[in-house]
């Protein structure tokens, strides 16, 4: 085929990602560069003096602070519960396709009504979980309202929503992973804990790469729970990235910051992922 | 090494009875091959051994010991699979001494032990390689590398050959009979293969519908089948079956013609026959006024197609509606087409019963040697 007809092929898929993708990738990049007084009509160029107030910007340091917080207490355990879950269901069993429906039922669940309903647990005093906390005798705690805790709380909201949906990648990678390699480890004298060691983990070793990535902009790129829950307060204790650039350009009006932050965080995850991507690469063993 | 027994050994899957009652008792030492066509339950028997299947009912032995219920952990057993189940993040070097790591034996006895190995199959030289990066027969190789370096009371393999090409199957074959011949170990090897059957093993269980059809010597399983599955199952190619019809003292063949057999070689209760002969008993005559001698079988048929191997010479005639092929070491000048006489003699045919296909009585080898055709 000539490469002529080719791109006629391609041309649908590149029309669209170019539009809505890479054009506005590069117009975001270009207005980085220029400020504009919100309603002028007429925006001047700035060079780097956007990027110089941003990381002055002790509320933009502070949501960085937060999310870095907030990536490690999310990816890390709902990886790990991800994989034990699929480890203990990976079996087909009447019991095991009914409880791999219920851990992944809050994936199916839109984040803003997860968060809903996550305010009817946090509640204070009668909350689902104060409640009963109360009921046996530990005290109230303001989960939401106390800027030492708030996070965490948010952090375990993001665990419950997707913890199931990495165990569904898991179960499949398990489940790629043939049964002679277990036969043959277990007539070598292999216990079940030393085959996890040394044939599970290590096989399964491309899922937790794409997983990992999977997770990461997860972290990065939802902002739903804390416009419904805490408006990324109190006093800044829940405020990340994302909320940080929803803020500049929808309630402070400061388009270039925003602009300007937006740059900054795709950049800053392109690069993890190309990292994470080539670090992990260089230990996995594809089939071969 | 241990010997390794099965008693009474049933299994089911299910409903499905697969193995519905085997014995078979191997020495110390010796080389088993179980053959039989799929789904005759010769891998399911292994796997039992191996532990990886349970025992439905009956017990195995390995020595002394009943295993039903040992983990396949503590049988100190070495498999080769089919597909090598190489592991494809480790190097070869760590492959082969994993079993050694997980028994907690030193970084050094376990590359002394590797290096053992692997120079014994000459590998040396692909320790630091993945499985990825090997060819079919160095994996082949690796894999029994890993069943040695264990030095394991009993080698397992499931058709370990069966994934590589026909030159470096036949050479395989000849480094595996070597190998155990070196290693002294009691090896089961498990293969659907007639061929590497009768060439690789001490004695042969020809397996089929889940029992044990005969268990012996390669000789004796050739030349002495117990029924007409064996004598149809080992021999290439393909022993002649004959259909014959008795009435009175009288048996006759597809094509019409009677004939009589010894009372010494038949059996009363027996009504119709089966002649079963080689094709290499079966001889193209010239001579066509050759006087009738008693037991010979003469008739005359179409040459359907010739076979020219080099050595040897295939040809396929027929018998009244039977297909028959003749295998002829000393002519090449067989032409399709055109009207042969041939010739064999009864005493060389195995008589079956066709009823029930058991044995009546065996034809002799007219070589009388210990040669094994394949």
């Amino acid at each position: 085929m000539s490469s002529h007809k080719a791109w006629w092929y391609l041309f649908p898929a590149l029309f669209f990602l170019i539009m809505f993708t890479y054009y506005p990738m590069l117009q975001v990049f270009y207005d980085s560069f220029f400020f504009k007084e919100f309603g002028a009509n007429h925006a001047s160029f700035v060079g780097l003096d956007n990027y110089r107030r941003l990381f002055d910007d002790p509320d933009f340091i502070n949501a960085v602070k937060n999310n870095v917080i907030y990536a490690l207490g999310t990816v890390i355990p709902s990886l790990a519960i991800g994989l034990g879950l699929a480890l203990a269901l990976v079996e087909s069993s009447r019991f095991n396709n009914f409880a791999r429906s219920i851990f992944f039922f809050p994936t199916l669940v839109p984040l803003v009504a997860a968060a809903a309903l996550w305010l009817f647990v946090y509640f204070p005093h009668i909350g689902l979980l104060d409640y009963y906390l109360e009921k046996v005798g530990i005290g109230s705690t303001d989960w939401l309202g106390d800027p030492d805790i708030a996070l965490y709380s948010l952090m375990i909201l993001a665990i419950w929503k997707n913890a199931g949906f990495y165990m569904l990648f898991y179960i499949a990678g398990l489940q790629g992973i043939g049964e002679e390699y277990y036969e043959a480890a277990n007539l070598e004298g292999a216990s079940y804990f030393q085959r996890l060691r040394y044939i599970t983990f290590p096989l399964l070793g491309p899922t937790t790469a794409f997983v990992f990535i999977i997770a990461l902009i997860h972290v990065f790129s939802y902002v739903d729970h804390i416009i419904m829950m805490t408006h990324g307060g109190p006093i800044g204790s829940t405020k990340l990235v994302l909320y940080y650039i929803y803020q500049n350009a929808h309630e402070f009006n400061d388009a270039a910051k925003a602009t300007t932050s937006t740059v900054v965080s795709v950049t800053f995850l392109l690069l993890f992922s190309l990292f994470s991507i080539r670090t992990m690469e260089r230990g996995i063993h594809y089939e071969s | 090494m241990a010997s390794v027994k099965f008693e009474n050994v049933i299994k089911t899957f299910g409903e499905t009875k697969v193995i519905k009652g085997v014995n078979i008792d191997i020495q110390e030492g010796e080389l088993i091959v179980f053959v039989g066509p799929s789904g005759c339950g010769k891998s399911t028997l292994l796997r039992m051994l191996a532990g990886l299947e349970d025992v439905s009912e009956g017990n195995i032995y390995i020595g002394d010991t009943v295993v039903n219920k040992v983990p396949s952990k503590d049988r100190n057993i070495a498999m080769v699979f089919q597909n090598y189940a190489l592991y494809p993040h480790m190097t070869v070097e760590e492959n082969m001494g994993f079993g050694l790591k997980l028994r907690g034996v030193s970084k050094e006895e376990r590359k002394a032990a590797v290096e053992k190995a692997a120079k014994i199959l000459g590998i040396e030289q692909l320790l630091k390689r993945k499985p990825r990066a090997l060819s079919g027969g160095q994996r082949q190789r690796v894999a029994m590398g890993r069943a040695i370096v264990r030095d394991p009371d009993v080698f397992l393999m499931d058709e370990p050959l069966s994934n590589l090409d026909a030159k470096l199957r036949t050479k395989m074959r000849v480094e595996i009979r070597k190998l155990q011949h070196g290693l002294k170990t009691t090896m089961i090897y498990v293969t659907h293969d007639q061929v590497e059957a009768m060439t690789l093993a001490d004695k042969i269980a020809v397996l089929d519908g889940g029992y044990v059809q005969q268990f012996g010597t390669p000789n004796e399983l050739y030349h002495k089948p117990a029924n007409r599955f064996v004598a149809g199952f080992l021999g290439s190619p393909t022993i002649n079956f004959i259909v014959c019809k008795r009435s009175g003292d009288h048996f006759t063949l597809p094509d019409g013609q009677t004939f009589s057999i010894p009372e010494s070689r038949m059996s009363n209760t027996a009504q119709d026959i089966e002649l079963a002969i080689r094709p290499k008993y079966i001889d193209i005559v010239e001579n066509e006024a050759s006087p009738d001698t008693p037991n010979i079988i003469r008739w005359k048929s179409k040459v359907n197609l010739v076979e020219a191997l080099g050595g040897e010479t295939l040809v396929y005639v027929h018998l009244g509606d039977q297909d028959i092929i003749v295998k002829l070491t000393d002519k090449d000048d067989i032409e399709e087409g055109s009207t042969v006489e041939l010739a064999f003699n009864l005493d060389n045919a195995h008589i079956f019963d066709l009823s029930n296909g058991n044995i009546i009585s065996h034809g002799v080898n007219p070589h009388d040697s210990n040669s094994i055709e394949s």
